[in-house]
């Protein structure tokens, strides 16, 4: 195994963020991200059919036809968000009921198919497999960000648990599509300082050791 | 070619693999979405109580409680799938308290507890009604409630007699949970009114002697617990009894009308046509009811003919001797019993009070009687019947010319002992004089041999109606009969 590859695909949810570098799945993101519960479970949901998706395209991936990959990608998709969608209609009716018309919506969800097309079908079982995990940490960890600042602000609440008293002012526009992006952007902007931040860091540090 | 081949091979294995997958998954983990009914009021503090957000009222019939248990009811859906919630009530001076308490049926813990809704009598103890402890309660282990708790912890109202209501029905709840867990998880979906039987036949035209068809018509009310419509996710049982033993009946399903019809032999007496329908898992069940009695049809005789044999379901009058006064009955089993009727009773001073019709069968075996049976037709006056005793005399009597029976003393009908044992007479002596055994010999036969025979042998009394035989009443075919009847013998 390639330890360098290891590293840089299980990074890859963080450097590459789904949300707050590449921008995708940002549908589903503005709309589940008013309270952190849902966007907590919509990015668990999201989580699970994007690995299981990696595994089986990376299973799949000397069989499939080239030509007609990408309808078999759509079909090992949307077949396992169906599951996932049965399993919480079955399991967590209460869940399913605030997040079940967005749990579909994986089906279309860039992500998925972006790390189908472009890692899944080109690596082996254990690199998907990782490549899924992280990039669906990462979505799951952003949407769960999002969701608990937006949450906070306009409810003074954190999973629906009172954290911040009477005193403090609700401001509801964070419940609304415009605070979503509002707070994306801000969020993208804080993301994309602090990366940037470590980025020059390690180059500065770089640099000193080849000038020592 | 061969890659457009291989691409479709492809796609359709992994579009077949996708099916399979979803197939068994909607097998596994299909929600039953059918259960409406509970109104929403209800169903949002049911939701409060547990992590489900569907329930079923089920049907408690046969579960005694103790208490005031006005309902249960399950959820459905979710991690607590099965969560047994009873609704309780209980009165205090000013008022009554109902409760819904739910428990976890995997450790019998309660899962909450609160107040569904109360009527007060007065006025004046408003505020008692403000009972909230129900927290004291919550995560409790069934079998341990202790009614009083409640009442110190309600520190926030004081309404002490409410929340000692309160804790009077989640004691209830308990010990009624723990009693009868068992059977509550494994009660059905109650559902009330849930189908409708329609029997669309007019009930009178339904004569003893002809071949019934019934269209019984199932339906659900607008309160729909199941799509009955659909009859692969449903079966549907019919049950006919006759005076309450059961008739065997066939059932045929119309997919296009939606409806049942179910086959069966009329006969006179009192129906009940019960259906009951279940669900393929047999966690949703419904049953109604129809009674009916058929009419036109001589009830008398068919309670006479089974004093001689009590398994009787069905007669047939298959031959009338008007001359002699004389008829010949065959029941479902294929038993003959002949009677003689319009036996006039008269009572000393009194005159003619009504007539009698004797009925009596006969074992040609040993020429003995096996029984004989009497009805009586008053017509203005009473007619006194003779005690059942009096009728067993005649049990295995031989068959003699001029048979006495002394009078029945026991009852003290006298007029009507005399007249029966005259009409018993009068058969005897017919029976003898006329040389009619032969009637009586094929009383073996099943009822469509009987049939059969009748029908070979031209008299015009057997009319074959598909795979059943419809007879006509008071055919003057008495020769052509036991000339037929001969042959047998």
């Amino acid at each position: 195994m390639d330890t360098e590859k290891i590293k840089s695909t299980a990074l890859n949810g963080l450097v590459n963020n789904p949300i707050f570098v590449l921008v995708l799945g940002t549908c589903p993101m503005l709309a589940k991200t008013t309270q952190l519960e849902s966007a907590f479970w919509l990015g668990i949901a999201t989580l699970v059919v994007l690995v299981a998706s990696n595994v089986l395209i990376s299973i799949m991936r000397n069989i499939i036809p080239q030509k007609v990959r990408i309808p078999c990608y759509i079909i090992i998709v949307a077949t396992l968000v169906t599951v996932v969608d049965l399993f919480l209609q079955k399991f967590t009716p209460a869940i399913y009921k605030e997040i079940g018309a967005f749990v579909m919506l994986i089906v279309v969800n860039c992500i998925i198919l972006a790390r189908a097309e472009s890692f899944a079908s080109s690596n082996s079982v254990g690199y998907s497999f990782l490549d899924g995990l992280s990039m669906g940490l990462g979505y799951l960890v952003a949407l769960s960000i999002l969701g608990a600042i937006r949450e906070l602000l306009s409810t003074g609440c954190i999973y629906g648990i009172q954290v911040l008293g009477d005193w403090f002012p609700r401001f509801t526009i964070f419940s609304k599509t415009a605070g979503g992006f509002i707070m994306l952007g801000l969020l993208m902007a804080l993301f994309n300082y602090i990366y940037s931040s470590v980025l020059n860091r390690r180059k500065t540090q770089t640099k000193l050791l080849k000038a020592d | 070619m061969k890659n457009l081949l291989k691409s479709t091979a492809v796609l359709t294995c992994i579009a077949v693999a996708s099916v399979i997958i979803l197939a068994t998954c909607n097998y596994f983990w299909k929600v039953d979405k059918t259960i409406i009914g509970i109104p929403e009021e209800l169903r949002l503090k049911l939701e409060s109580l547990t992590e489900s957000t569907a329930f079923s009222e089920i049907d408690t019939d046969g579960i005694t409680f103790t208490g005031k248990v006005l309902a249960v009811y399950r959820a459905t859906d979710g991690i607590q799938s099965g969560a047994l919630i009873m609704y309780t009530e209980s009165e205090i001076t000013y008022g009554i308290v109902r409760m819904l308490t739910a428990f976890d049926k995997t450790d019998d813990k309660i899962l909450g507890v609160c107040e569904y809704n109360s009527e007060q009598k007065t006025t004046f103890y408003t505020s008692h009604f403000n009972a909230k402890a129900y927290a004291v309660f919550k995560g409790a282990d069934a079998s341990v409630i202790n009614a009083k708790t409640i009442e110190s912890a309600d520190s926030i109202s004081g309404a002490t007699h409410t929340a000692g209501a309160m804790a009077a029905s989640v004691s209830a709840a308990a010990a009624n949970y723990t009693a009868n867990k068992a059977a509550l998880i494994a009660a059905p979906v109650k559902s009330n009114d849930l189908l409708r039987l329609v029997i669309s036949q007019v009930l009178e035209e339904i004569k003893p002697d002809i071949l019934a068809r019934f269209e019984a018509v199932v339906k659900s009310n607008d309160a729909k617990v199941v799509d009955i419509d659909d009859n692969s996710k449903f079966t549907v049982a019919f049950k006919v009894t006759l005076d309450g033993a059961e008739v065997a009946v066939e059932t045929q399903w119309d997919s296009v009308k939606k409806v049942y019809y179910i086959e069966f032999r009329a006969a006179g007496g009192n129906y009940v046509i019960t259906a009951e329908a279940a669900s393929k898992d047999n966690m949703h069940k419904a049953s109604d009811q129809i009674a009916f009695e058929v009419v036109g049809y001589d009830v008398k005789a068919m309670n006479a003919i089974k004093s001689i044999y009590p398994q009787t379901k069905e007669i047939y009058e298959i031959y009338t001797d008007t001359v002699n006064r004389f008829k010949y009955y065959v029941t479902g089993e294929g038993n003959l019993v002949a009677s003689a009727y319009g036996i006039r009773i008269e009572a000393d001073g009194v005159g003619y009070v009504g007539t009698l019709t004797a009925f009596v069968a006969v074992n040609t075996a040993n020429n003995t009687a096996v029984g004989v049976g009497a009805a009586y037709y008053a017509d203005g006056n009473d007619v006194y019947p003779v005690d059942n005793a009096f009728l067993s005399k005649f049990k295995n009597a031989p068959i003699v010319k001029s048979q006495k029976i002394t009078s029945d003393t026991m009852t003290n009908a006298t007029a009507t002992g005399q007249m029966l044992v005259n009409a018993v007479m009068k058969f005897t002596d017919y029976y003898i004089d006329h040389a009619n055994k032969a009637m009586f010999d094929s009383a073996s036969l099943t009822l469509n041999e009987r049939l059969s025979l009748f029908e070979a042998g031209g008299c015009g009394i057997g009319v074959k109606n598909g795979d059943y035989y419809e007879l006509l009443n008071g055919t003057q075919a008495g020769p052509a009969l036991a000339q037929a009847l001969s042959r047998l013998g």
